[in-house]
C-alpha cells in the first residue's frame, strides 16, 4: 500500500533507498529497526514514528518537530538517559498493535523542512551510543521491502530500480504481454532476464518436462530431488519466478500450426525452438499480425578440440519485416551429417538472451538504439559483433 | 622462386629458389602474412657500393625474401616500406603457365582454407565451409566476416551476396538453430 506513497514522496524515498525500512501505515511515517542503548547498556530495536498531513494525495512537510517512538528509553552508552530529546511518556496503541511509548523533542533552528531531515536528526541521536558499543548497530539496515499485490508484480520493492532513479524509464515496459515460445537454456536466460522488468504479463510455451541436461544450460541451480520429479519445464520456472513476481503463465504445450492463434494477442514474442518448421511458421505468423518478436537462434560446433561458432538473433517489428527470409531457418535438418550438432553451453544460450532482450528494450525505447538494426549476430572465434538489417 | 613487385614495376623483394611450385606458393603466402609485421623485417649492411639490404623472416626465423642493394640506410627504409605496403597483393603472375593466378589463404569456421579469387559469394562460401556437401546450402546460414580488406572490413552476408576477400580474412558460417 505504501511504496507507492513513498516513490512519489522525494524524502520519503531517499530514506529508503538509503537502506531505511520506511512504510506508512496507522497514520504515521514509520521507520523500524532503529537501534539504540537501554538504561542496562543493551542493544536494543525500537521504531520511529512521525504523523503526517495529507493533502489531496500529497503527503505535506512535517507539521512539527515532535518524533513518537516504540520502545524502551534510549540511553547513552553509559547507561544514562539522553535527556535531550525528552518530551513525554506515553501509553498510545496504534491499530497494528505498535505500541507508542515515548515522544521526543529536539528542535532546530527554523523546524525540520522534510522528513528525510527529521527522521536523521533524530536517528542520529538515539544511534550514535549504540553504534558505538557495536558498529554492526546500524539503522539503514537494507531490510528486503514487503509490497502488496495491488502496488506492484513484485513480492518485494525493485530497489535496484528505485536506487537508480529510473523509474520513469521502467514505465515503458509496464502493461506490456511477453510470450516465450520454448524454454530451453536461451528461453529460460530470457524469463530470468525479462522477470525483472516490469512487464505486465509472462507467458511461457513449452510442452517439455525438465531434464538433466536442461539443469547445465539454464539459470540457477536445479536441485536433484526436482529433476527426479520431472516437472513440466513450465510449471517448474513458473514456482521458481514466482519468489520474485506475479504475472507468469504457464502453458505447458507446444505451439504449432493448429494453435498458433494462441500468440495474436501478445505485445511482444520470443521465438526459442528448435523446431525450424514451426519456428519460420511462427514468424510469418507474427509478421502477419504486425506482431514485433525477437527469434533466436545458436551454432555451435568443434574443431580441433575447440568449439567455436556463432549467435544469432533475428526481430522484426512493423517499421523493419523484409528481412526475415535471409535469416529465420525454416527447414529441419532431416540427414544427420557431421556439420549438424546440438553443442549448447550456458553462457552461450545466457549471450543469445541477453541480446534478444535487449532487442525488445530497444524496440520500447528503453535503451537508445540509433541503427535500429534488426539482425544481431555475433561469432565465437574473432569476438566479431554485427549489426544489420537497419530500418529504412 | 617469385618475387614481389611495386606498382612502378621495379623488384623489391626476392625469394630463394624453390624445388616445386607448391613450394613458391606456399612462400608467397608467408609473405603475405610476414610482411604485414614489422617485426619480422630486419635491416642488414653488406659491402661495397651499395652495402644496404635487408630481409623478411617468418616467424620461426626463417628468410623468405632478400630486398635489393641499397646506397644508403634512407633508401632502405623505403624499400621496407614498400615491401610492407605491397606484400599483402593477392595479385600473381605465373610466368611459367603465363597467366594471372589469385593465392591466399583464408579462414573459414576456424579453418585454413586456399582461395584463388578476389571475391566471395555467399554461395561459394557455404560450399567452402561445407565440403562441397550441397546437401547444406538450402539451410539459412548466419555468415560474418572479419579483417576484411577496407571496402569490406566486417559485416555480414545473406543469400546473394558478395564481398572482397584479403589474406587471413576470417569467415563464420553457422546453422544457428539452437535454443
Amino acid at each position: 500500500m505504501s511504496q507507492l506513497q513513498i516513490n512519489r514522496k522525494e524524502d520519503l524515498k531517499q530514506l529508503r533507498d538509503e537502506g531505511y525500512d520506511v512504510t506508512i501505515f496507522d497514520g504515521h511515517i514509520v521507520v523500524r529497526q532503529i537501534p539504540f542503548v537501554n538504561s542496562n547498556r543493551e542493544i536494543k530495536y525500537g521504531i520511529l514514528l512521525s504523523e503526517y498531513n495529507i493533502s489531496g494525495e500529497e503527503i505535506q512537510k512535517p507539521k512539527n518537530h515532535v518524533m513518537r517512538f516504540s520502545g524502551e528509553y534510549p540511553c547513552h552508552a553509559d547507561g544514562s538517559e539522553i535527556a535531550g530529546i525528552k518530551h513525554s511518556a506515553l501509553n498510545n496503541k496504534l491499530p497494528s498493535g505498535i505500541k507508542i511509548n515515548f515522544s521526543f523533542s529536539n528542535k532546530p533552528q527554523g523546524g525540520f523542512n522534510n522528513f528525510y531531515d527529521k527522521f536523521i536528526s533524530y536517528i542520529r541521536i538515539i544511534c550514535a551510543p549504540a553504534f558505538s558499543l557495536d558498529n554492526s548497530a546500524i539503522p539503514n539496515s537494507f531490510n528486503p521491502i514487503e509490497v502488496s499485490e495491488t502496488e506492484s508484480i513484485f513480492k518485494y520493492l525493485d530497489s535496484n530500480s528505485s536506487r537508480a532513479g529510473i523509474e520513469s524509464i521502467n514505465r515503458k515496459l509496464e502493461n506490456q504481454k511477453i510470450a516465450i515460445v520454448g524454454l530451453g537454456g536461451t528461453g529460460a536466460y530470457i524469463l530470468d532476464l525479462i522477470s525483472k522488468s516490469n512487464v505486465k504479463e509472462i507467458h511461457l510455451y513449452d510442452g517439455d518436462v525438465l531434464l538433466n541436461h536442461n539443469a547445465f544450460r539454464s539459470p540457477g541451480a536445479i536441485s536433484l530431488e526436482t529433476l527426479k520429479q520431472k516437472p513440466n519445464k513450465v510449471d517448474y520456472y513458473l514456482e521458481l519466478y514466482s519468489n520474485l513476481r506475479t504475472g507468469i503463465h504457464a502453458h505447458s504445450q507446444f505451439i504449432s500450426n493448429q494453435n498458433m492463434q494462441l500468440l495474436s494477442d501478445f505485445d511482444y514474442v520470443f521465438l526459442c525452438l528448435d523446431d525450424n518448421e514451426i519456428r519460420y511458421s511462427c514468424a510469418v505468423f507474427l509478421r502477419s499480425n504486425n506482431i514485433p518478436f525477437s527469434d533466436v537462434g545458436l551454432g555451435v560446433y568443434s574443431y580441433r578440440n575447440e568449439l567455436l561458432g556463432s549467435i544469432r538473433v533475428t526481430s522484426s517489428s512493423p517499421s523493419k519485416m523484409d528481412h526475415l527470409e535471409n535469416h529465420i531457418p525454416k527447414t529441419n535438418e532431416k540427414d544427420e551429417n557431421e556439420y549438424s550438432t546440438n553443442i549448447q553451453i550456458a553462457e552461450l544460450n545466457c549471450l543469445n538472451a541477453t541480446f534478444a532482450v535487449l532487442q525488445w528494450k530497444k524496440f520500447c525505447g528503453f535503451y537508445q538504439d540509433l541503427k535500429r538494426g534488426h539482425s544481431i549476430s555475433y561469432s565465437i572465434n574473432d569476438s566479431n559483433l554485427i549489426n544489420g538489417d537497419y530500418e529504412t | 622462386m617469385f618475387v614481389l613487385k611495386a606498382g612502378n614495376n621495379e623488384t623489391i623483394l626476392t625469394s630463394e629458389r624453390y624445388e616445386n611450385r607448391s613450394g613458391a606458393i606456399n612462400g608467397i603466402k608467408s609473405v603475405q602474412e610476414n610482411s604485414q609485421i614489422l617485426s619480422r623485417f630486419e635491416n642488414r649492411t653488406g659491402e661495397g657500393e651499395q652495402p644496404h639490404y635487408f630481409v623478411l623472416k617468418a616467424k620461426n626465423g626463417k628468410i623468405i625474401g632478400v630486398s635489393e642493394n641499397y646506397p644508403n640506410t634512407q633508401n632502405r627504409d623505403v624499400g621496407v616500406n614498400s615491401v610492407h605496403e605491397n606484400g599483402c597483393t593477392t595479385r600473381i603472375k605465373d610466368k611459367i603457365k603465363g597467366e594471372e593466378i589469385t593465392c591466399l589463404e583464408i579462414i573459414v569456421n576456424g579453418r585454413e582454407e586456399e582461395w584463388d579469387k578476389n571475391t566471395m559469394s555467399f554461395e561459394e562460401l557455404i560450399t567452402l565451409a561445407f565440403n562441397n556437401s550441397g546437401q547444406n546450402t538450402i539451410r539459412c546460414h548466419t555468415v560474418t566476416y572479419s579483417d576484411g580488406p577496407k571496402s569490406n572490413p566486417q559485416g555480414s552476408m545473406v543469400v546473394g551476396g558478395m564481398v572482397n576477400v584479403k589474406p587471413k580474412m576470417i569467415f563464420n558460417v553457422t546453422a544457428t538453430d539452437k535454443s
